[in-house]
Formats: structure tokens, sequence, C-alpha cells
């Protein structure tokens, strides 16, 4: 099943992006990160990203791979939002 | 024009999106259900099971035809595939006599090429076809109907873009409990999320139907319509018969030189011509399941001989381009993790267009002169809004559960089951206009949870493929289908429970509470 590594590449990347965002840091860390960490974060994420690509091509190939890595992309953006809306609502109820 | 582009592509998203919404709704639905209306089709026969070979299973139903139909002057036959267990048979009779039904020039039969004593229904396919051909109506308004509501949907979607302010930096923001801002965070994360399907569905869509809604390139190039048909999709021209009769070669041969010819990829659909005459041909089509293109490759065969006659040319690149656009719209080819994943992206959709239509009433909620009693159009729009967001979706419960309660024997059963869906749509429709807007959305939601937790209860009371024998039994398809039903129930109760426990701000408090919590 080559499927599995590329949501699990597409989940990491959506992740690492979220975190990388200043606005989002308080509600995931409790504290911003520094520009170095959120700039590392960045680069992360897009080398995930790529690499799911990469994987999806590779693996189910060119026609199908991307069709099936663009399904994916949406997953991973889902499971994204859906953790920072639960972090952001866990953060304001201690609050 | 002294607005800035983006307020006009607001008002313009807003108007677009709202006027024909709840069509979109359901089409978004009843599509979203039609990637899986094989699945669906299979669960609302449930008197069929098993695998069958393609070969054996369409040399029995050629045998079952000649002695059902041997005059006929066309045979269509689509052979079991991975996902179907039954073969389906069409014929086009010699001469047509009125009053002719569906049912009487079709049937569907098991690998063993005999007549399957399954009930009467349209299974999977209605929804199918409701996508598109919408219902009681006829089918040329309805897909032209179809078709300015999914332009709409483009123009929604492109303006919705521009008027997007933050695509960007709101792309991970979703935050429930506040309000109207929670339900804009909504209506932008199903849709930007699931951008790419949004434009390919939509745009695909209209090319679906493109030579209805854009004629005017044929008719500025061909005198008779059918003349560019018979142009673009050339097909054997049809041999007369010839009177003398011959048997029809055996067809598993050439399903398999088909099937050779093609890499490999599966027979879908046969067509016999003048069946049992020497001058019989036999033309078969790859499978939609095997490749992106939605119109297949064909081969033709000399019926009586079984000589090859000849393939199809290769499609230019218009024609390529539309058979591969179409195919991506429909997902025939998909396997079943990308099947998954289109059933998925339409849910994103459904979500898309049912947040954007309870948008349009929390923005104006807020500015209602008098909220105890709002005007005309906005009590029109609050009430649509219950009616096709909870209605539709309980329609297609009753549907399924129809589907095992009707009585087997009864007249136009399968019809009756498509008039159950609109029975209860109607019937949701009417209590949400009679109940208080808050009283009916909870009503509605939680008429659509019972219901479709009632279809696994109901399978497993009147057959005997229930959740637990199909366990048992390792039967995925009757165990995710019980399992999609109860996890709809689930969200529809607890969107029920959110609209139920939802404490309104006090009018006066309207302004002062920006960052209070409204939900509990």
């Amino acid at each position: 099943m080559i499927h599995f590594p590329i949501l699990i590449w597409v989940i990491t990347g959506f992740a690492a992006l979220c975190a990388s965002r200043d606005r989002h840091q308080r509600d995931l860390f409790g504290r911003p990160l520094t520009q170095r960490q959120s700039h590392a974060l960045r680069i992360a994420a897009w080398i995930s990203i790529a690499l799911s690509f990469l994987l999806a091509i590779v693996g189910v190939g060119w026609v199908l791979g991307v069709i099936i890595w663009i399904g994916y992309l949406s997953v991973g953006a889902l499971v994204s939002v859906t953790m920072l809306n639960r972090a952001t609502a866990r953060r304001q109820k201690r609050k | 024009m002294k607005e800035s582009l983006r307020q006009s592509m607001a008002s313009l998203h807003t108007w677009t999106g709202l006027l024909l919404g709840w069509l979109l709704f359901m089409m978004f639905v009843s599509g979203t259900a039609a990637y899986f209306q094989e699945e669906i089709t299979q669960w609302m026969q449930p008197e069929a099971a098993g695998q069958a070979s393609p070969e054996q299973a369409t040399q029995a139903a050629v045998a079952w035809l000649e002695k059902e139909a041997p005059d006929a002057s066309t045979w269509f036959i689509t052979p079991p595939g991975k996902r179907s267990a039954t073969t389906q048979v069409f014929w086009v009779p010699a001469e047509r006599k009125p009053g002719m039904r569906r049912g009487d020039t079709s049937a569907v039969l098991d690998s063993s090429g005999k007549l399957t004593d399954i009930r009467d229904t349209r299974g999977g396919f209605f929804l199918y076809r409701l996508h598109f051909d919408l219902h009681y109506l006829p089918v040329i308004w309805a897909r032209y109907l179809v078709g300015v509501a999914a332009m709409f949907m483009l123009i929604a979607i492109l303006s919705g873009i521009i008027t997007h302010k933050k695509i960007f930096i709101d792309f991970f923001l979703l935050r429930f409990g506040k309000g109207q801002r929670s339900w804009l965070d909504s209506h932008n994360v199903s849709a930007v999320l699931a951008l790419p399907f949004h434009l390919m569905i939509t745009y695909t869509g209209l090319v679906t139907l493109a030579t209805l809604y854009m004629p005017f390139g044929i008719a500025a190039n061909y005198a008779n319509p059918d003349k560019f048909f018979e142009a673009v999709f050339p097909d054997r021209e049809a041999m007369e018969r010839s009177g003398q009769p011959a048997p029809l070669a055996s067809i598993d041969p050439m399903m398999r030189a088909a099937s050779a010819d093609w890499g490999g990829k599966a027979v879908g659909f046969i067509r016999i011509v003048n069946p049992g005459d020497r001058n019989a041909s036999v033309t078969l089509t790859r499978a939609p399941s095997e490749a992106i293109g939605s119109r297949g490759e064909t081969l033709a065969f000399d019926g009586a001989t079984g000589k090859r006659l000849g393939a199809s040319s290769p499609k230019g690149g218009a024609t390529a381009t539309e058979s591969v656009m179409i195919g991506l719209h429909s997902g025939r080819f998909a396997n079943m993790a990308l099947r998954w994943l289109y059933f998925l992206s339409g849910l994103f959709g459904t979500a898309m267009v049912g947040t954007g239509l309870i948008l349009w009433t929390a923005k104006r909620r807020q500015r209602l002169p008098d909220p105890a009693r709002p005007y005309l159009g906005f009590r029109i729009v609050e009430r649509l809004n219950i009616a096709v967001i909870s209605g539709f979706p309980a329609g297609i419960a009753s549907y399924f559960l129809a589907n095992r309660l009707l009585p087997l024997t009864m007249a136009s059963r399968a019809e009756w089951e498509v008039h159950t869906l609109f029975l209860t749509w109607g019937a949701v429709l009417l209590w949400a206009v009679l109940r208080p807007a808050r009283r009916g959305w909870v009503e509605g939601l939680a008429i659509a949870a019972l219901m479709y937790a009632a279809v696994p209860v109901v399978n497993a009371a009147t057959t005997a493929r229930g959740l637990i024998p199909s366990i048992a039994r390792g039967d995925w398809l009757f165990i995710t289908f019980d399992l999609t039903m109860l996890v709809l129930a689930a969200l529809f109760a607890f969107a029920a429970l959110r609209v139920l426990r939802h404490v309104p701000k006090a009018a006066g408090s309207r302004r002062a509470s920006g960052s209070a919590a409204v939900m509990a």
C-alpha cells in the first residue's frame, strides 16, 4: 500500500505548514516560535509535500498519481485544520 | 462604478450562490452518492451475491436472449464487473409496440444466465440519474436547469476566490462557537481545502453536456446534428438483416481477443446487432473502470463467423480531451482508495454549498429589524435551507428504507421507492414551513438522523445480510454500507444537538460580545 506513506507525508507537510504560521503558534505551542524555527518548519513542510508528490508519481504512476495526490491534499489539510481547531478550543477552555 | 472589484465580486458570489444553491446542494449530495452507485445497487439487490466470470456470464446471457428475444434487432449486454454481481441485458425489439416499458425489454441475470428474483429497484443508478436528469421533469428541461446551476456554480467559485481576502493566511482557520464567523470559516475551509476538486467537477460537469448547452459549433458546420455524432463517434454502419439464419459465434474468444488488444483491459459492454442472422455483428467496448477516458475503445467482430472486423480509430485531440474530462468527472476508473477520495471531496462540496446557504441567513439575522418577524425573502431562504439540507438526505435514507420495506410483489415497486424519497422530502419541507425555524432545524436534522440509523436495523430485520452476519461472512460491501449509514446518522444527530444546545445571543448584547463563545 503506497497510499499510507503518501497520506502520512501530506499530513506531516500540512501540519508543519500550519505550525510555521505565527498566528497559530500560540494556540499550538503556547508561545510564538523564533523566526528561525518558523522558517525551518516552512522548509520542512514543503519538503514533505514534495516528497508525498514524488511517492504518488513513483508509486501510482503519472496520471493516476496526480489525481490521487490532489485527493490526499484535501484529506491532509483537513487533518491539520481539525488539529488546530481542537488545540485552539483546548486553549480557550484553559483561559 | 464606485464599487471595488472585490465588493462587486462579493455580491456576484452571494447571489449566484444563493439563487440555485438548493439545486446545487441536491446535485452535490446525489452526485457524491453516485460515486458508489454500483455498490448501492448491490446493497439494494440483497438477493444477488457472489462473483462471476464476465465471459461465462456473457455467454449465459446470450443463451438467455436467444430464448427470450430471438428476433430483437439489437442486444446490449453489460457483464458483471469488479463492482457488480449481475449481468444486465437490454434489447431493442424488432418492432416497438405502444405502451412498452423499461422492464419489458430489459432484465437482470445471474452469472448462470438465469433470471434473478431480484427485487424491482433502480438502485444506485437512480441517484446517478437524479444528479443531472432530476425527476418528474422532462429530461431536456432538467439538463438545461442543471447546466444553468453548474454555470452559476462556476461563477460562484471564481468570484468566491476573488472575494476571499485571505485565502492563504486563513487557510487553516476554523473557529467554532463564534456565530456568523464560524459559518464563514466552515464555508471557506470546505471550499478552499478541496478547491481543485470543486473547479474540476464543475467545469467537467459542464463538459459532459457541452454539446447540449453549446450546439452552435455543430449547427454551423453540420446541416444535421446526427451527422456530427456519426463523424465523431463512428460506428460500424448497421448491416441489414439478410434473412438467412446463422448461429451466433462464441463471444468468449472475442472478449479475450479484445482484452488482449487493449493491454489486458476488460470488456465492459457488448452490443450485438442482428443476432441470429448471417449479418450479425458484435461490438465490444472497453470497461469504464479500466482507463480514465469515458469513451472506451471498441472492437468489432462478425457475429456469424467470429472474424475480427476492426477497431475504433484513435481519437482526435478534442474528443480525447472530452472523453478524459467526462471520465474524470464520473470517476468510473477509480479504484477503491480513489473512490473514497472522490466521495470525500463530494462531501466537501456538499458542505461548501450547505454552509454557504446557511451563511446567507447567519449574516442577515443580526441585522433583522425585528428578529421575531423576518421579511419574506429571509423566511423563504431559511425554510428552504431546512427543507433541503435536512430533507433531501432524509429522503435518500427513506429511499433505502423503502427498498427493504415495500412489498416485493408490489406493482411499479421501483417507482414507489423513488416516490418515497420525494414524499419524505416533501414532508420535511412541510414540517419546516409549519414549525418555528429553530425547532424546524432540530427536528429536520433529527428526522434525518433517525432515518439513517434505521437503515441498518431494517436491513438486519428484513434480510439475512444484516451487520453481524455480514461481519461473520466478511462481506465488506454490506459492512461498509451499514457503517456509513450509522456515521451519517451520528453526523445528523450531532448537528441536531448543536442547534438544540445553541444559545442565541440576546438582542441587546449583540455588539458587546465580540469574543464571547455562543455555543457551549
